[in-house]
């Protein structure tokens, strides 16, 4: 008998013993999960459909948020801010114990939780997925403050709003700084993504304007297909700045706007956005779940935590490389620790792990690239099994097709992880 | 000047998974997030049959039908592995 099995009986032999006192059945297994994005959601709604005699809490303090997956379209016009909005509610109604709260203590040997509200939750089962959190320590000047003249846009919060109306605002002929941060950071193409549709949102404007990119790293993913993007759509527009040439950003003035560059060259430019370098969000630290790094490491066949056990970590906040840090990762991964759970619960063997990505990037509203993987478990190691990104040879016919599957796309994962 | 729309289609017909039978296949569940059937562009999975949903997956693998995502996702599937996955997407054992 597996451990879980084991350790459910006994609770239920202890509590059967009152019974006929007892209102509710007792659940076949507590599962508590703790983030309520594109991760969370899409393992609390897979559970209650796998395994429906499970009890599923989810642990979220937002009511709302703004969605990762298409904020560079709303800070550039290319949809509405009000568009990007999403909700864990909708979970309520497959039978998902929504707590509106924030987590602000695991005992991860326990397995009990602790919540700003005074809430105290024992789970037999962990599933967390909380997400990033932003590095200040990296860059000399950089903190909050600073970065709130800087949005980056990144966390899904008031920061998407700001950087919408700083864009709205420009003049012709404005200049703005991206700052890409050094791997592995949420959606690595997504600074890319930015430059372009700020390129496209000046274009369809009739300004003029500059695109600078400094970053922390001498390549990017489908770097060839973005530039040759670039060049085709915005000629001279964006100029990226690699590390090697100096482009990391080494510290800011948040009151001069003003960035420093490893070269020694000061920026002054109309708009700046920061992302900064990131790592798993302060509750996976708290809690004992990361490594030096900073993300949390798990074992692949299941995403269980490799320093906790009866822990799943998901989502951003994981060290599951070589998927990269994307929402239809997070989802993909939702899903397998699901089924592992509901597995273990009813005693059967474990799912086959294997798990799906696809990221489409926007570099205008009628033109996108692709790159997507499959992933399974080889020797105990997450490994890709096969993968690929749009041709540089495709034609304007196909960059406007996958412009439409992006769009498609972001629909339909939306519908699928928060209902 | 919002000129993408993300709003869903007011109707559209969800995708029924069988659970049971897709249980041990986790890649089976990451189909809808593209393929659940709201989507203008992308077709939904429901109404398949097993046979032409594995011809299609081999035809992609093969490189002998076209795609921008799919070949990707499945070259390195085998036969096996494709008759199990179409087996879970359509719902039905396999044999
Ligand atoms: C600009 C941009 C573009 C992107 N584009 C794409 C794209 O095109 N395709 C794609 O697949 N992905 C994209 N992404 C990436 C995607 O947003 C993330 O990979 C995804 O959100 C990760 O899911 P998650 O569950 O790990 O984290 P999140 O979705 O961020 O969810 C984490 C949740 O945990 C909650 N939380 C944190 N701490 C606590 C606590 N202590 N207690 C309770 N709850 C807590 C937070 O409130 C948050 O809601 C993009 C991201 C950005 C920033």
């Amino acid at each position: 008998m597996n451990r879980l099995r084991r350790e459910l009986l006994t609770a239920a032999l202890g509590a059967a013993l009152p019974w006929p006192l007892r209102a509710q059945p007792v659940p076949a297994a507590r599962v508590v999960i703790i983030g309520g994005g594109f991760g969370g959601a899409s393992c609390a709604r897979a559970l209650r459909r796998a395994a429906p005699q499970v009890q599923v809490r989810l642990i979220e303090p937002r009511a709302h948020f703004y969605t990762g997956p298409w904020t560079n379209a709303a800070i550039t016009g290319a949809c509405a801010t009000g568009d990007i909005v999403q909700s864990p509610a909708g979970l309520c109604d497959i039978g998902v114990d929504w707590v509106q709260d924030r987590v602000t203590g695991i005992d991860p040997v326990a397995r009990r939780v602790r919540t700003a509200g005074g809430m105290r939750l024992q789970a037999d089962r962990l599933v967390v997925s909380p997400g990033v959190e932003m590095r200040w320590d990296l860059i000399e000047g950089l903190d909050a403050a600073a970065s709130a003249t800087m949005p980056h846009a990144w966390l899904g919060d008031a920061q998407v709003p700001s950087l919408s109306a700083r864009m709205a605002a420009l003049r012709d002929g404005a200049t703005i700084a991206i700052s890409a941060p050094a791997n592995p950071y949420r959606c690595p193409p997504g600074p890319y993504e930015r430059a372009s549709l700020m390129a496209w949102q000046q274009s369809a404007r009739g300004h003029r304007g500059k695109i600078l990119v400094f970053d922390a790293k001498d390549d990017f993913t489908k770097r060839a297909l973005f530039q040759l993007g670039w060049d085709t759509l915005y000629p001279g527009r964006i100029e990226w700045v690699p590390r090697a040439a100096g482009g990391e950003v080494v510290a800011v003035d948040g009151g001069r706007g003003e960035l420093r560059l490893h070269n020694g060259e000061r920026v002054r430019a109309d708009l700046a956005s920061l992302i900064p370098a990131q790592r798993a969000a302060a509750i996976a630290r708290a809690a004992d779940l990361t490594d030096a790094g900073g993300w949390c490491p798990v074992r692949a066949a299941d995403f269980c935590s490799l320093r906790h056990a009866g822990i799943h970590v998901i989502g951003d906040a994981a060290a599951a490389q070589p998927m990269p840090k994307s929402a239809f990762s997070a989802n993909s991964q939702g899903k397998l620790v699901a089924l592992a759970i509901a597995a273990e619960v009813e005693g059967r063997p474990p799912p086959e792990p294997h798990l799906l990505n696809t990221c489409y990037s926007l570099l205008a509203p009628d033109y996108a690239i692709s790159v997507g993987g499959l992933y399974g478990v080889v020797a105990d190691l997450l490994v890709t099994l096969s993968d690929g990104s749009s041709p540089l040879s495709a034609t304007r016919a196909t960059r406007a097709l996958e412009a439409r599957y992006a769009q498609d796309w972001y629909v339909q994962i939306n519908r699928d992880t928060f209902g | 000047m919002p000129i993408l729309s993300i709003r869903a289609p007011a109707c559209c017909v969800l995708l029924l998974c069988c659970w049971s039978v897709s249980a041990q296949q986790s890649l089976a569940l990451s189909c809808p997030v593209c393929h659940g059937g709201s989507a203008a562009s992308v077709p939904g999975l429901q109404g398949y049959d097993v046979d032409a949903l594995a011809d299609r997956l081999r035809a992609y693998r093969d490189g002998e039908q076209p795609g921008t995502a799919m070949p990707r996702l499945v070259r390195a599937l085998s036969d096996a592995q494709i008759a199990r996955l179409a087996a879970a997407v359509a719902g039905v054992d396999s044999p």
